[in-house]
Parts: structure tokens; C-alpha cells; sequence
């Protein structure tokens, strides 16, 4: 009996001393790049139509992570080989391009998928949904930077005045989480720094620490990729939702914000420089969202409870002289969905209002190729 | 406004008190009425209706609803939860079986706080295994001392059973089908996918819980007996149930297929149609136990069903098919055949019991089989 004892005291502590220096190693190394690439996605089940974002894992058959190895293995576009008869398009933007309460296909990019475009030079069009929910200009910069690797050929980018106001910068999961990617943009662009901005210290870079979380995402991420195979199902597209009030709060603020001149300096237009900068010659289409233009109670001062009149009037104005004085391509659609398409927010829409939005989108790409100076390119 | 009542855990000491009272009622009963047949046999069947009443969900709720009236609150208030915690399932085991072999004049002399704790014995309470008076008093009345390779033992079986059940089982359930995702999946390998999880995790659940049990009791010196014995790697669906969930087949087995094939001899049945009732109804007891309902009704007439076909093929085989021990390899062929035929036929089983009703269960069967 002795000797048995003496076995189990001997196999704990060795599997002490091997859990500390696995620990010591996690402090010099990071594992994720590796994990991420054990994927299950894009061989042993389908990728995912979307990046995973999910508050209810066990309903939604994925996890919400912020290691963007982990989110685009998991994303078909990792797994698709980009062709010579494939012209590439990736959508970023917020909860509405990701599309909330949508099935994947009901979405902004499903639409534009189902439409089979061919490009004049004969290239079939295939869109990728890289939307994220919560607005941020440095999060799409982020989500940018990571997905030229596969080559897009035009980028769409829905923004709205939340994407691009300067308060909301930094404050998204994803900045806050990618703090080395981050810094290494502000470095390459010269953007403006944050400087709460943290990297993972000793402590969190061990298994007592953020690291194990990280780890133990991507691991359920990968098990959630079997009930997504076998149901299709990645986001809770069928539990009940309020409908968003078209009988709107009392006053004209924005947030806490009384109605004031909208500066320049308010807006992201160092990140929009350096999203120019990183599609290159590709084709860069900035979209102003459409919003709920409500027609209720105090409707006349503002056009829904996010945004009063007086804000977002200016922040159009900004953006139709700024993309005009620095040649953006931008495509206002604020007004183009009427307000009962709208679904549980001011800006998530019904089936429908994505394919009205994308039949612009399309219309507005197709005058594009059909202009003479628009050689046909593919990076 | 009206008052709200939130739905809470009972307190512990309210669990205990209730359980040690029937237990100690029974006790009495018992006492005071003696080995007579009538007598039991009144008692049992007094258990077995306070069983179907935490079984089926109508009568669960109308008494919870009474309790809660009782108690003043709203009616509305009630769930099935309300009496559920009472872990009655296992206590059920126990007291008849107590109260059989005292009939029987098996059951040794004990006091009431030996009965208690035999009763109500607390790592074994939620979900056994369920033990024998006789065995489980030679453990209790042994003098305990801290015996370190009882402790050493113990600690193992507990590890392993955590391991099983919160590691492997919780993992496993991610994927396993359940009613949402049953009617969610579409693609017959998918489903397949999602019946094998279920079956590996409802096994690594249960094992792991029943590791964690006997290792618990281990360290008290109580050695509960063993409930599975590798279940899906038996050749035939007779050696699956003598290897799944053992505790609760040898209890069935003792009161009450037993006795019932003998009273059935008495009558000249044919042997076959004793077989199939007495296999049939036991499976069908067994199903009902997990709960009073169509499905659980529907998986115990599967098995019985399987028990009874394969019984009358090892008969028919017997004779006709035995294979000569000078031919090892073909006996391993068939017995591997066996073992992908039994699990198969017990994955298929679990998608009844998995299910709550009978429409899910025969739309995740067309899937299965792209029907």
C-alpha cells in the first residue's frame, strides 16, 4: 500500500512541477497563434458566416472571444483559397452589418451573395461578412489590418456617427483586448494613442490569469463548432424581441450631450486616413448606415433615442465635405429603410431592409466598373 | 401588488428532517405491524403512489400547489421543484427493500438510527448506487478507523469521477442532443453526431457521479457497491444491463423479476411468453421510474423488448450457431458485431429517453435515417 501511496505522491508532484513550468513558458510564449490554427473550422465543419459573437453560448453555438486568431479561423474566409475567378469583398461595421436577429443569409451580405454578381472582367463576387457588434472606427482597423491577408478586393465599411465619434475609439472589447495590435497600428499610422491602453501582464499571461480564459474560448469555440454544423444556428435569431419605440424620449441630447457644434476634431478621421491607407488602390466604400427615422412623439427634434437632430445633421454634413475633400468614396443611406423595417434598435433591420441596402450597395459598385478609369484589378 | 414568492432550494436541515421522518415512519410501521405479506405489501403500495406522485408531472404539480396553500402562498407559485428535492427516487429503493426482506424475514435487526442512515446515507442519496441493507450495516457497524488506503482509494475514485463528470460529461454535453437542438439539426451524419454525445455523455455523467459517490463513501469505510462495469463494450443487451446502472437492475431483478417469473411458473405458462412479460414489465418499471411518461415508457419497452429478442436468439443460437473455441478469430468477429449491434441499439434507446415526447423522438429518428 505504501508503494501506492508513494506513486500518487510522486505522479502529483510532477504534475505540479510541470503545471508550474507550463506556466513559466505561457509567460515567454504565446500558445494562441498555434491553438488558433488547430481549428476545427473550415475542415471538420463549416466555417462560420460571420465572426462568433454570442451572449448565450449554449442557444447561440458559439462564443464571444477576442483573440482575432481564434475569430477568423473560425470565419469561412480563412478557409476559402482566394481563385482567380473570385472577386473578393469584406463588409465591416457594427451589430447591423453582423446582423442582429438575421440568420446569416438574411443578412446585408447574404443578400449581396444571393445575387450571384458577376464583375465585368467575369469574376464572381463573393462578400464576407466581418461586422462585429458595437461601433468602433479602431475596431474595424483592427478587424482591417487582420483581413487583408486574404486578399479582399473592396471593402465595404458601414459606418454611423457612433463608428466615427472619437469617444468610442477605444472603448470596445476588442481594442482594449488586442492591446499589442493596437499599438502596433498607432505606431504605423501615427494615430492617436491611448495611453490606458494595456498588453497582459506576467500574471495574465499564465493559467492563473487572462491567458486561461483566452485558452479555454478558443477550446469551447471549437466545440461549439458541432452544434453549428449540425443545426446551421450561430446566433439566437428566434427568441422574441420589442420592436424598437418610434415614440421617442423627451429632450435633444446626445447621451448626456446638450446640442453644441460638432468639431472636426470630435471625429476618427485619422483612423478613415488609415483605412484609405491599408486598402491601397482597393476599392474602399464608406456606407453611412441607415437609422430609424422615427415618426412618433418628439420625432421633430430627434430622429430616434440614439441620435437627436442636431448631431447627426452635423455629422453628415462632416462627412459628405470630408469624403468630398479627400475623394472617399461614400454612399449616404441614413433615410433609405422606412422605419417599420427597423427590428429591436435604431439600427438592426428586417430581411428585407438588408436586400434593399445591398441592391444600393450593388447598384453603387456596378456604377463603378462600368467607369472607364475603373480597370478591374485584383491585388 | 401582489406578493411574490421567490423559487428557492429547501434549506438542508428542512431536506433532512423530511427524509429521516419517512424513513423513521416506515421504520415504526414496520415495527409495529411485523413481517405480515398484507401489511407490506399495503406499505409498498403506499410508496409506490408517493412515488407516482413525484413522477408524474400533473400530480407533482397539484401537489406542490397544495403545499404552497397550504403553506399561504400562490398556487401559481408552485413547481414541480417544490418536492423534487426531496431525492425520493433512490429512498423509494431503499425503504421497500427494507421493508421486503423484513417480510421476508431477511432483513437483519437495526435501530432506527442505523435505518436512518441507510436510508438517507448522504453521498449516495441523489443518485445511489443503491445498496442492500444487510451489506451496507456489516460496513456501517465495522468500527471506523482512518484507514489511509481506504482514504488514498477514495480520493482516486473521487478524482476520476470529477474528471469524468465535469470535465469529459460537460464537455460532451456542449454537442449532446437535447430537445432544442434536436429540432434544430438537419444532416443525418450531424444528428448521428449529437445521438453518440448523448450517449457517451449521459455515461460519463452517471459514472462520474457514481465514482464520486463510492469514493466519497470510501473514505467513511462504506464500500457502496459498483454501477457500471464498461457498459458500451458488452456483445449482447443482457450483458449491458448487467453492466449499466447495476445497482438499479439487481434490485429489479430481486423484487421483482424474480418473483414475478416465479409466480409465473406456477400458472404453465410457455417459457417465452414468461420471459417476454416478465422482461417486458420490468423494463417498462425501470422506464417509468425516471418518470411517468410516454417516452420514458416507450424506452423501457425498447430494451424489454431487445432483452427479450435477444434472449430467445442466444437460445436459438445456442444449439445451432455455437462456434467451436478452436476458431478465436471468428468468436472475436462476432463478438465485436455484438458490441456495435448492442450500442447501436442502445444509442438508438437513448433518443426516446433523451426526448421529452414522442414527435421529437420520431423526427430525430427520420434524420437519423433520412427519412
Amino acid at each position: 500500500m505504501n508503494a501506492n501511496i508513494n506513486f500518487y505522491i510522486r505522479a502529483s508532484l510532477k504534475a505540479l512541477a510541470l503545471f508550474i513550468a507550463f506556466n513559466v513558458v505561457l509567460v515567454f510564449v504565446d500558445p494562441m497563434p498555434v491553438i488558433a490554427r488547430l481549428s476545427v473550422y473550415n475542415w471538420l465543419v463549416p466555417g462560420r458566416e460571420r465572426l462568433p459573437h454570442a451572449r448565450q453560448p449554449s442557444r447561440e453555438y458559439g462564443v464571444t472571444t477576442s483573440n482575432l486568431d481564434v475569430m477568423f479561423n473560425t470565419h469561412v474566409i480563412h478557409g476559402r483559397v482566394k481563385t482567380a475567378d473570385e472577386y473578393r469583398v469584406v463588409v465591416l461595421g457594427d451589430s447591423a452589418a453582423w446582423g442582429w436577429k438575421l440568420r446569416p443569409a438574411e443578412t446585408m451580405v447574404g443578400a449581396m451573395n444571393a445575387q450571384n454578381l458577376i464583375t465585368p472582367d467575369g469574376r464572381k463576387v463573393r462578400v464576407y461578412n466581418l461586422g462585429y457588434p458595437i461601433a468602433s472606427a479602431m475596431r474595424d482597423l483592427l478587424l482591417l489590418d487582420y483581413a487583408m491577408r486574404y486578399r479582399p478586393d473592396m471593402i465595404i465599411w458601414m459606418v454611423t456617427f457612433e463608428t466615427l465619434n472619437d469617444k468610442t475609439r477605444f472603448d470596445h472589447p476588442l481594442v482594449r483586448d488586442n492591446g499589442t495590435q493596437v499599438r502596433s497600428l498607432n505606431e504605423r499610422y501615427s494615430l492617436e494613442a491611448d495611453p490606458a491602453l494595456w498588453e497582459l501582464g506576467y500574471r495574465d499571461r499564465t493559467l492563473f490569469g487572462l491567458r486561461r480564459k483566452i485558452m479555454a474560448d478558443a477550446f469551447r469555440l471549437q466545440l461549439y463548432g458541432l452544434p453549428w454544423a449540425a443545426t446551421g444556428i450561430d446566433h439566437d435569431y428566434f427568441s422574441p424581441y420589442d420592436r424598437v419605440s418610434r415614440d421617442l424620449k423627451e429632450g435633444d441630447l446626445f447621451y448626456d450631450i446638450p446640442p453644441k457644434t460638432l468639431n472636426e476634431d470630435e471625429m476618427t478621421w485619422d483612423v478613415v486616413a488609415a483605412m484609405h491607407q491599408l486598402a491601397g488602390e482597393r476599392p474602399l466604400l464608406i456606407v453611412n448606415e441607415p437609422i430609424l427615422i422615427a415618426d412618433g412623439k418628439n420625432s421633430d427634434v430627434r430622429y430616434n433615442n440614439v441620435y437627436p437632430r442636431w448631431i447627426f445633421d452635423q455629422y453628415r454634413a462632416l462627412m459628405l465635405s470630408k469624403s468630398a475633400q479627400e475623394g472617399w468614396n461614400y454612399l449616404d443611406l441614413w433615410d433609405l429603410i422606412p422605419p417599420d423595417q427597423f427590428t429591436d434598435n435604431e439600427f438592426h433591420m428586417t430581411p428585407n431592409a438588408n436586400r434593399i441596402l445591398a441592391r444600393s450597395i450593388e447598384a453603387w459598385m456596378i456604377e463603378q466598373w462600368a467607369k472607364p478609369e475603373a480597370a478591374m484589378k485584383s491585388p | 401588488m401582489a406578493a411574490r414568492f421567490s423559487v428557492r432550494s429547501a434549506a438542508l436541515h428542512l431536506v433532512l428532517i423530511a427524509l429521516a421522518a419517512v424513513a423513521s415512519l416506515t421504520m415504526l410501521m414496520g415495527r409495529l405491524i411485523g413481517p405480515r405479506p398484507a401489511w407490506t405489501m399495503a406499505l409498498v403500495i403506499g410508496l409506490i403512489a408517493l412515488l407516482i406522485v413525484l413522477k408524474y408531472e400533473p400530480f407533482t404539480q397539484a401537489f406542490a400547489s397544495t403545499l404552497r396553500i397550504w403553506q399561504g402562498q400562490s398556487a401559481a407559485e408552485a413547481s414541480a421543484f417544490d418536492v423534487r428535492w426531496l431525492g425520493f427516487s433512490y429512498i423509494f429503493f431503499r425503504l421497500v427493500s427494507a421493508l421486503r426482506d423484513r417480510a421476508a424475514g431477511k432483513l437483519p435487526g437495526m435501530s432506527l438510527r442505523e435505518f436512518v442512515t441507510y436510508v438517507v446515507f448522504a453521498p449516495a442519496l441523489i443518485a445511489g448506487p443503491i445498496d442492500r441493507p444487510d451489506r451496507f450495516l456489516k460496513d456501517l457497524r465495522s468500527t471506523f478507523r482512518f484507514n489511509l488506503a481506504d482514504a488514498t482509494e477514495g480520493a482516486r475514485r473521487i478524482a476520476i469521477g470529477a474528471f469524468k463528470k465535469f470535465v469529459v460529461a460537460d464537455l460532451i454535453a456542449v454537442f449532446a442532443l437535447n430537445e432544442v437542438n434536436a429540432e434544430q439539426a438537419h444532416g443525418a451524419p450531424w444528428v448521428w453526431l449529437l445521438v453518440y454525445a448523448y450517449a457517451f455523455r449521459l455515461y460519463f455523467d452517471f459514472s462520474g457521479y457514481t465514482d464520486i459517490a463510492i469514493g466519497v463513501a470510501r473514505v467513511f469505510g462504506i464500500r457502496l457497491p459498483e454501477n457500471f462495469n464498461r457498459p458500451y463494450l458488452k456483445p449482447n443487451l443482457t450483458q449491458f444491463w448487467n453492466s449499466w446502472h447495476m445497482s438499479l437492475a439487481h434490485w429489479f431483478r430481486a423484487y421483482y423479476f424474480n418473483p414475478l417469473t416465479r409466480a409465473l411458473r406456477t400458472r404453465a405458462w410457455a417459457m417465452p411468453a414468461i420471459i417476454f412479460v416478465s422482461q417486458a414489465t420490468t423494463m417498462l418499471l425501470i422506464g417509468l421510474w425516471h418518470g411517468i411518461t410516454w417516452n420514458f415508457a416507450i424506452w423501457g419497452l425498447w430494451h424489454g423488448l431487445g432483452l427479450f429478442v435477444h434472449n430467445r436468439w442466444a437460445d436459438f443460437a445456442k444449439a445451432r450457431l455455437a462456434i467451436s473455441p478452436e476458431r478465436p478469430r471468428l468468436q472475436q468477429a462476432v463478438n465485436v458485431v455484438g458490441v456495435l449491434v448492442t450500442f447501436h441499439f442502445v444509442v438508438l434507446g437513448w433518443v426516446w429517453f433523451a426526448l421529452p415526447d414522442v414527435a421529437l423522438s420520431l423526427e430525430v429518428f427520420e434524420k437519423l435515417f433520412g427519412l
